[in-house]
């Protein structure tokens, strides 16, 4: 009965943990892939 | 075994523990869930926008607007989020305090490479979207930021509301689990009620077998079989009991009839034919009025059906019952002492069984207690109490509570000079006295003998 207390706490209290950073942050940025970037915006023309 | 704690409140916590367990697990599934959407799609719409304002720069840079300000302003005003922008080393932007150090730096390496990259961030206390667009075209970097406080409030009131919903569910789950458990429960105990009777003595306890639920039903019926085979045990004893006794009274009364004519010749015997005439003639005796004292047990062992209950006058009755008893057995004389107030009292009880519960008592005390000295009537309560005081020394402690059982004998009565009893005159004083509805006990005298205590509930009419 305890272990199982003990158990669902540890559980409740990584839930609240998790649940204090509302917008998850990111370490790093995230690339996004080239070719679903619209417009042609990252074509370099020649020359340049 | 150790106890444990009570079967309904384990139930009740583990229904509580299986609620909170499984409405906090779908809380936060739920919760993980929304957030995933709702910060997916914030990010894409962001993107998009990003995009859009990234092409407006380089058409502006291609049709050669040199009001790069007034252009980012613009662009400012027709969404939520902020932009910055880089164009040839020079930096853009609406806002004053918006400067090129509030970039991620990870981020401008990325638009260095021509990488088109978010980063969500904290910055002073609220989460910050960061996009960058490079447009290599225009030879500028698009750079926009979304504070994304919003979006945290909603997530906020949305856990709130989650944690209500699980609170709820866990209340709501242990209140119907000790609901459940005590409707569950409800049979158990009233067969451990009904068996706690049948325990006490009122065999005709049963359990109604009309439940609706087969287990429950299976249960009473269990039971109710069980307690009329113990009956129907019990009655066989007694019965076994009763005739093994009746069969024995017959050679009994020849035998006492021959001691009694062989009495006669008893001067002609020698003095060894002499001692071994009078202890046959002794046991003789004994041995009838065991006789006797087992084919009453056995009667009242068959049980109240047999008892003669009238409602008497409580006084005369012990009056009666004591000179009664006295006469028969050459009992000394005793002084019955009557307290005010039981005037009226009337009991109801078996006479002829009363009077050998009187008989028993004053007996007992001409055995083993030098003799009653007093008899004392009173009233306690709704009871009438007759107290038979005696001369002796007491009754040892360890005793007491031992000396109605059927055969016990104390260790006065061991000793092989005194006069023996049968072993059964106690246990069929509480038995009779059970059967009236009273209850007799052995108390210490506060002249230092024995007490012997009747208690009988006086009738209704009379309190």
């Amino acid at each position: 009965m305890r272990r199982r207390l003990i158990a669902l706490g540890v559980l409740a209290a990584a839930m609240a943990l998790a649940g204090c950073t509302y917008v998850p942050t990111d370490a790093q940025p995230h690339v996004v892939n080239g070719h679903s970037v619209p417009f042609n915006l990252l074509h370099r023309p020649a020359g340049h | 075994v150790p106890r444990r704690r009570s079967l309904r409140l384990r139930l009740t916590l583990a229904f509580g523990f299986s609620a909170a367990f499984l409405s906090v697990l779908f809380a936060a599934l739920a919760y993980v869930g929304v957030r995933h959407i709702l910060v997916t799609d914030r990010q894409s719409t962001d993107l998009r926008q990003a995009y859009v304002n990234a092409a407006l720069v380089r058409s502006a840079v291609g049709a050669g607007t040199p009001a790069m300000g007034q252009l980012v302003a613009s662009l400012d005003a027709a969404t939520s989020a902020t932009s910055l922008v880089e164009l040839r080393g020079a930096w853009y932007a609406a806002h004053v305090s918006l400067t090129r150090a509030e970039l991620p730096a990870a981020l401008m390496r990325a638009a260095g490479r021509d990488e088109v990259a978010r980063q969500v961030l904290v910055s002073a206390g609220t989460p910050v979207l960061f996009i960058d667009v490079p447009v290599p075209a225009a030879h500028a970097v698009y750079y926009q930021l979304d504070d994304l406080g919003d979006l945290n409030r909603t997530l906020r009131t949305l856990l709130l509301l989650l944690a209500a919903g699980a609170l709820f569910t866990t209340v709501v789950g242990a209140v119907g689990g000790g609901w459940i458990t005590r409707r569950a429960m409800a049979p158990l105990e009233v067969a451990s009620l009904a068996a706690e009777r049948v325990a006490g003595g009122a065999l005709d306890t049963r359990i109604p077998e009309d439940a609706r639920d087969r287990e429950v039903a299976a249960l009473a019926t269990s039971f109710n079989t069980m307690v009329e085979q113990l009956v129907e045990r019990l009655r066989r004893d007694a019965r076994f009991a009763g005739d093994v006794s009746h069969e024995l009274r017959s050679p009994l009364t020849t035998l006492a009839t021959s001691v009694e004519v062989m009495r006669q010749s008893r001067e002609q015997l020698s003095p060894e034919g002499r001692a071994a005439f009078d202890l046959l003639a002794t046991d003789v005796g004994t041995f009838q009025v065991l006789v006797e004292d087992l084919l009453e047990i056995a009667r009242s062992d068959a049980g109240a059906s047999m008892m003669h209950l009238e409602p008497v006058d409580f006084v005369e009755l012990v009056h009666q019952c004591v000179r009664s008893a006295q006469r028969r057995h050459q009992l000394a004389a005793v002084p019955v002492v009557v307290e005010a107030g039981l005037d009226a009292a009337r009991v109801r009880v078996d006479r002829r069984r009363f009077e050998r519960v009187m008989t028993n008592l004053l007996d007992n005390a001409a055995r083993y207690g030098g003799g009653a000295t007093a008899i004392r009537l009173s009233r306690a309560g709704d009871d009438v109490v007759v107290d038979v005081d005696d001369a002796g020394p007491g009754v040892d402690p360890r005793d007491a509570h031992r000396v109605f059982d059927r055969f016990f004998r104390g260790t006065v009565a061991h000793d092989r000079g005194a006069a023996r009893g049968t072993g059964l005159g106690l246990a069929l004083v509480a038995d009779h006295v059970a059967h009236f509805g009273g209850h007799v006990e052995l108390l210490a005298s506060p002249e230092g003998g024995a007490r012997f205590r009747i208690s009988l509930p006086a009738l209704e009419e009379d309190r």
